[in-house]
């Protein structure tokens, strides 16, 4: 007889998107919560017998107790479906957890404690569950462990493969594929990775939505099914937003107008869902003498059509190549003497330095001053 | 560089033309729409190719209209001699470029290409722009004005020259910086301003994000302390459960307790019943039994009282014997001491003139006699002293006559013997007046210490008399403090103060003495009064009993009790009132049953007391074990202190709720909205603040580099100007000083002389003098590195200059193009008639465009 979960992880109710203005906040995080109740679905369109959350559900520090008793109340329906949750590092079990404050269901479980607990799921199957109990918890997941008993052991933590850390993310809890065979486990479901990854004895279904326009990748809930020992796992598309990014050269382009145009017929063509694709979009290219680009207010007016939508000005207001060689004038000593630091300067301090150059030359060129 | 030919192909209205220019002054004239502009661009262009992204229009804008050719050459002489040929084919949208050098024709790789290969910029070291800006020169540069106006757009061209090929000046670039920094950026001193404002909001954001973290934490509590309340409320409900079945089975045993007793009472009901339908009460003796009862106590009272006042009579008799006697020896005891009292107290009024005014001690009286003892001692030694001193002074003085006469007996025997020739005597003489003198001296010796001795006699009797008195006047200073006039007085008085005080003692003796005897005879004579009262309170009681009885045999004969004498008649009373009493015992048995039963059923029936019991049993259950050692009064304590508490934990509890649902209101969405609306504050912030350093980095950097610039090219202009200045004028103005800050000009009329502005020269010679600064400018433009001289091309520049000024504007030009060469393009005759006068003055006519069809 096979045992079927739902795994998911990396929800992040309630979190903050800092880009963007708080009206474009809220609209983000209703569709986090709607993508939570597509995977709770999932457990009854699927027969699951648990639901497995693998950390980060919500925020800690932002969540309210009404996120508490909503959770309550959505878990408890799920009855009789039994829900086990692992905090992770943003929803740690801590004095301050909500986790502390609800009224738990009866068919919620919420492990407490770093050291890993067991909860008998079927005869010879055994969860064991873990919680980070403070943030940025960087000592190592499984060393020491090993599943103890007869039968299948599956793990259920959060924590990070050191060994295919995405760039820029943070280590909590390390980990290697090797750890969970020691702990004679036959499967490790895991959070922390908001991309979809698989290991030889684990899987991590990434976050139900991309948070940002970085984390390319499948965003999932896992369906995995334990029968006799063996454990397979499949995963569900569970998103429905996404992000994509768009170069588009402003050369052409004499007049403001003109270019917010152009702007808007590619993002028509390349946003189908506006509101639930984000666009990046930088413009490059050298602008026209004529042309004068606030890069801020075309992207304000993209917002209501397009929300979230970013402008980035990667564009050359006038080549300070050919300002240099203009000849003997301040403009062009400008240009060197600019170059001549920005070549100087410690990397950190060259943007500074490069936006500089560029007031200048806008400034010898008349052209909107724009911060 | 000098430009020797053009070459046209096609290029605009120019088809098939050839152009050769003089090294110095080229006039190319030509109608209006005859090609001279578009000759301009045709050999900036052949110089500079179209360096710029959108080239396609002005690539466009110049093809031949009815023309297929669409290309040009230029042949032109750097200043080292080598001479260049630069063909483009304007036609190829990548405007292929060749650059070959004459005569070998051997390609120039770095100046060939395409559409961007530019000899102009590598050789010239300037820009398309600045080529254009500077040395290219078009109409209404020279309006000819001479006013102040003249002179600053002058100054401002030249400025914009160098600030930016033309564009802007660098005054120009710093002034919008700071427009940018002030209005749009702002800064910490300007609180309306966009950072200040934008500081402004990212503190409130701040300060909101920080309110949610603390109202947050205070709502953790909340939940945490409601969630004890909620498990005190119900742990509170549990035990007032449990109290209340407690209760409910106190009920149940009570009400069982009640069953029985109605039980039981009803039983006793019967059996009072029956008992008393066996005896009647008596009604009269009913009627009258208190009465009866209360005459027959008052009766048996007074009787009582006359046997005793009887009995005390007799005993009275020799208690009172006992008393007269006692109560005579109490007043004889009191006589006695009354008589002591009296002789005591005139004993001590007669001592009490010798006691003195204070009381003496023994300590007192020793000091006193010490004092006595000692002024008699002084007192005798004084008198000693001073009888000694009387005897002294009443002693004779001594041996005087004895001496006189041995003298006199001397003398005589002297003289005698003198007389008598005896020398015997004479000796005897002369002796002896020698021993009356030894006694005469003796004498007055001894009569010198005597009065000596005398007089320390004296004064120590006089220290003696002194000592004794002041010892004499202790002792009576003493005494007199003591009310007494010496020390016998003194013995006397406290050997009277003894006696007074034993007296005193005697006297208080006597005193209580009598009291206690005076006491001792008013209870006495209390006690022999009371024997009086006896007598008649027997009197009084026999009266009382004859009433009583009297009393008592009306009532009995009332109630009709047969008999004569009191007691028997009492005896048959009690009789029959005990059957009477049993009776209505009988009747009372009943009626306290009845109560009882009353009492126990409480207005309800057994039957339905015991249905109530079956209810009650059925929901107390197990409780009612518990309810037997119960404590009603605990219990009650108990359910009333948990009773009172319910409000309390409902009352928190609704606080708890409301402040939880007041937060939840408040912050409905959490608090990623205040993190969001501090990140898009901070980055709002971090932007302005970014942008203002920037801007303020460029400012500086541009303030530096064009004073740096301006103070190399002003005396470039300096040094080309001034000659040119000097020439004009024909040496009357030597020097031009052109201001490095904004390029403002004045003159100097010697090295040694002040300076003057602008304004004192001619019209003309301000024209000359423009065009000499504007050719020196393009030459100085060219910047660092470059030798070649840069090439002038005026587009009918004079177009707008004074028709009388224009001959002498012609030979300027002619002037600056033995140095640098022009190409003047006019349509105005007045300049081609100044050019025919001068030498090495090239002149070329454009015919303008060919007609349609012509090709």
């Amino acid at each position: 007889m096979s045992y079927r979960i739902i795994h998911i992880a990396d929800v992040h109710l309630d979190m903050a998107f800092g880009a963007l203005p708080p009206a474009q906040g809220d609209a983000r995080r209703r569709q986090l919560q709607a993508a939570f109740e597509r995977a709770l679905a999932l457990v009854r369109e699927r027969g699951a017998d648990a639901l497995c959350i693998a950390g980060d559900l919500y925020e800690d520090g932002k969540s309210t107790p009404d996120r508490g008793a909503y959770l309550t109340r959505v878990l408890g329906a799920l009855a009789p479906a039994r829900v086990f949750i692992s905090p992770g590092n943003h929803d740690p079990h801590n004095r301050s957890s909500l986790y502390r404050q609800m009224r738990l269901p009866d068919n919620v479980t919420v492990f407490s404690h770093r050291a890993f607990a067991p909860v008998a799921l079927a005869p010879n199957l055994t969860l064991w569950g873990a919680a980070h109990e403070f943030e940025l918890d960087r000592a190592p997941m499984i060393n020491g462990f090993a599943c103890e008993g007869a039968g299948t052991h599956v793990l259920l933590f959060h924590g990070s493969d050191r060994e295919r850390l995405p760039p820029g993310k943070e280590c909590v809890a390390p980990f290697v594929d090797a750890d969970i065979v020691r702990a004679n486990a036959a499967h490790a479901m895991v959070g922390h990775f908001h991309g979809m990854m698989r290991g030889a004895h684990y899987a991590y279904p990434g976050s139900l939505e991309p948070h940002s326009a970085a984390q390319d990748g499948r965003h999932t809930a896992a369906l995995v099914t334990v029968e006799n020992g063996s454990v397979g796992v499949e995963f569900i598309d569970v998103a429905h937003t996404s992000y994509l990014s768009e170069d588009l050269d402003i050369s052409a382009f004499g007049d403001r107008a003109q270019l917010a145009d152009a702007v808007a017929q590619r993002l028509a063509a390349r946003v189908d869902r506006p509101g639930q694709v984000f666009c990046r979009m930088r413009l490059v290219g050298s602008a026209a003498p004529t042309l004068d680009l606030d890069a801020a207010q075309l992207q304000r007016d993209l917002q209501s059509t397009y929300p979230g939508t970013t402008i980035e000005d990667a564009s050359a207001t006038i080549d300070p190549d050919e300002a240099a060689r203009e000849g003997y004038t301040v403009r062009a000593e400008f240009v060197k003497e600019m170059r001549k630091r920005i070549a100087a300067a410690p990397a950190d301090q060259r943007p500074q330095l490069e936006r500089a150059l560029r007031y200048g030359l806008l400034a010898f060129a008349g052209k909107h001053l724009s911060a | 560089m000098i430009l020797l030919e053009t070459i046209v192909d096609g290029f605009g209205c120019l088809v098939k033309q050839h152009f050769t220019f003089a090294e110095g002054l080229t006039i190319i004239a030509g109608p209006n729409e005859s090609g001279k502009t578009t000759l301009t661009e045709c050999i900036v262009r052949l110089l500079f190719g179209y360096p710029e992204h959108q080239y396609g229009a002005a690539l466009e804008q110049r093809r031949p209209w009815h023309w297929n050719r669409y290309a040009a050459t230029l042949v032109y002489r750097l200043d080292d001699g080598r001479v260049l040929e630069t063909r483009r084919d304007f036609g190829q949208n990548h405007v292929p470029t060749e650059t070959y050098e004459r005569p070998v024709m051997r390609k120039i790789d770095e100046l060939s290409g395409s559409r961007k290969a530019s000899p102009g910029a590598e050789l010239l070291h300037l820009s398309m722009e600045a080529f254009a800006a500077a040395a290219v020169m078009r109409a209404g540069e020279f309006a000819g004005g001479t006013d102040a106006k003249s002179y600053q757009a002058l100054a401002e061209r030249i400025a914009e020259l160098v600030g930016a090929a033309g564009e802007a000046g660098a005054q120009q670039a710093i002034d919008r910086l700071n427009d940018f920094i002030a209005r749009d950026l702002g800064s910490d001193r300007a609180p309306k301003k966009p950072l200040s404002l934008a500081r402004a909001e990212t503190e409130a954001a701040r300060a909101a994000l920080k309110t949610f973290h603390d109202e947050g934490a205070r709502m953790r509590a909340n939940l945490e302390r409601r969630a004890q309340l909620l498990d005190r409320q119900s742990a509170v409900a549990a035990q007032i459960d449990a109290l209340d079945a407690t209760r409910q089975a106190m009920r149940l045993a009570a009400l069982r307790a009640r069953i029985a007793a109605a039980e039981r009472a009803a039983r006793q009901v019967d059996e009072a019943s029956h008992k008393r339908a066996s005896g009647m009460p008596s009604p009269e003796i009913v009627a009258r039994r208190q009465g009866i009862d209360a005459a027959i106590d008052a009766w048996l009272t007074a009787r009582t009282a006359e046997r005793d006042a009887s009995s005390s009579s007799q005993a009275k008799e020799e208690q009172r014997s006992s008393l007269l006697r006692q109560i005579a020896e109490c007043d004889a005891k009191i006589k006695d001491a009354e008589s002591t009292v009296n002789s005591r107290g005139e004993a001590i009024e007669r001592l009490k003139p010798e006691a003195g005014r204070g009381a003496i001690s023994d300590e007192t009286l020793e000091r006193l006699e010490q004092l006595s003892e000692l002024a008699d001692i002084q007192e005798h030694a004084a008198r000693t002293k001073e009888t000694q001193t009387a005897i002294n002074r009443q002693r004779p003085r001594a041996g005087a006559w004895p001496a006189v006469s041995i003298f006199i007996i001397a003398l005589i025997a002297l003289i005698a013997g003198a007389l008598a020739h005896l020398l015997g005597l004479v000796l005897a003489g002369i002796a002896g007046i020698v021993a009356s003198g030894v006694m005469f001296g003796y004498l007055f010796v001894a009569e010198r210490n005597k009065a000596a001795a005398n007089a320390a006699l004296e004064d120590e009797a006089k220290q003696a008399r002194t000592v004794a008195s002041s010892a004499a006047a202790n002792l009576s200073k003493e005494v007199t403090a003591l009310g007494l006039s010496d020390i016998r007085a003194a013995r006397r008085a406290a050997k009277v103060q003894g006696e007074i005080v034993h007296f005193n003692e005697s006297l208080e003796s006597a005193k209580r003495s009598a009291a206690q005897n005076r006491e001792l005879r008013d209870s006495l004579e209390a006690r022999f009064n009371d024997f009086s009262q006896l007598d008649k309170q027997l009197v009084d009681a026999r009266a009382r009993t004859e009433e009583a009885a009297a009393q008592l045999r009306r009532l009995l004969d009332e109630a009709g009790v047969p008999g004569g004498d009191l007691e028997p008649r009492i005896a048959g009373y009690r009789e029959a009132r005990l059957d009477t009493e049993d009776a209505l015992l009988a009747d009372k048995a009943v009626s306290d049953a009845k109560a009882e039963l009353a009492g126990a059923l409480g207005g309800d029936t057994l039957d339905s007391l015991k249905a109530q019991e079956q209810r009650l049993a059925a929901t107390v259950g197990s409780a009612a074990a518990s309810a037997q050692d119960a404590d009603p009064a605990a219990l009650e304590t108990k359910l009333k202190a948990l009773n009172d508490e319910k409000p309390g934990i409902e009352g928190e509890l609704g606080r708890l709720n409301s402040e939880l649902a007041r937060f939840d209101e408040q912050y409905r969405d959490g608090g990623a909205p205040l993190e969001e609306r501090l990140a898009a504050c901070e980055a709002e912030e971090a932007r302005l603040s970014s942008a203002r350093e920037a801007a303020t980095i460029a400012r500086e950097v541009i303030e530096q580099t064009k004073d740096h610039v301006h103070k190399n090219f002003a005396p470039h202009l300096n040094s080309l100007a001034g000659p040119a200045l000097k020439e004009i004028t024909h040496g009357r103005y030597t020097e031009v000083m052109v201001d490095p800050k904004d390029f403002s000009l004045q003159v100097r009329t010697g090295a040694d002389s002040g300076t003057v502005g602008m304004s004192v020269l001619s019209a003309g010679t301000q024209e000359q003098l423009h065009l000499s600064l504007r050719a020196a400018t393009a030459q100085a433009l060219s910047g660092d590195g470059s030798d070649e001289c840069v090439p002038l091309l005026l587009d009918d520049a004079l177009a707008h200059a004074d028709e009388r000024r224009l001959a002498a504007a012609v030979r300027h030009l002619a002037a600056i193009a033995k140095r640098q060469q022009i190409l003047l393009f006019t349509q105005r005759d007045t300049v081609l008639e100044a050019a025919r006068e001068l030498e090495d003055v090239t002149i070329l006519h454009l015919s303008g465009p060919p007609p349609a069809g012509r090709t």
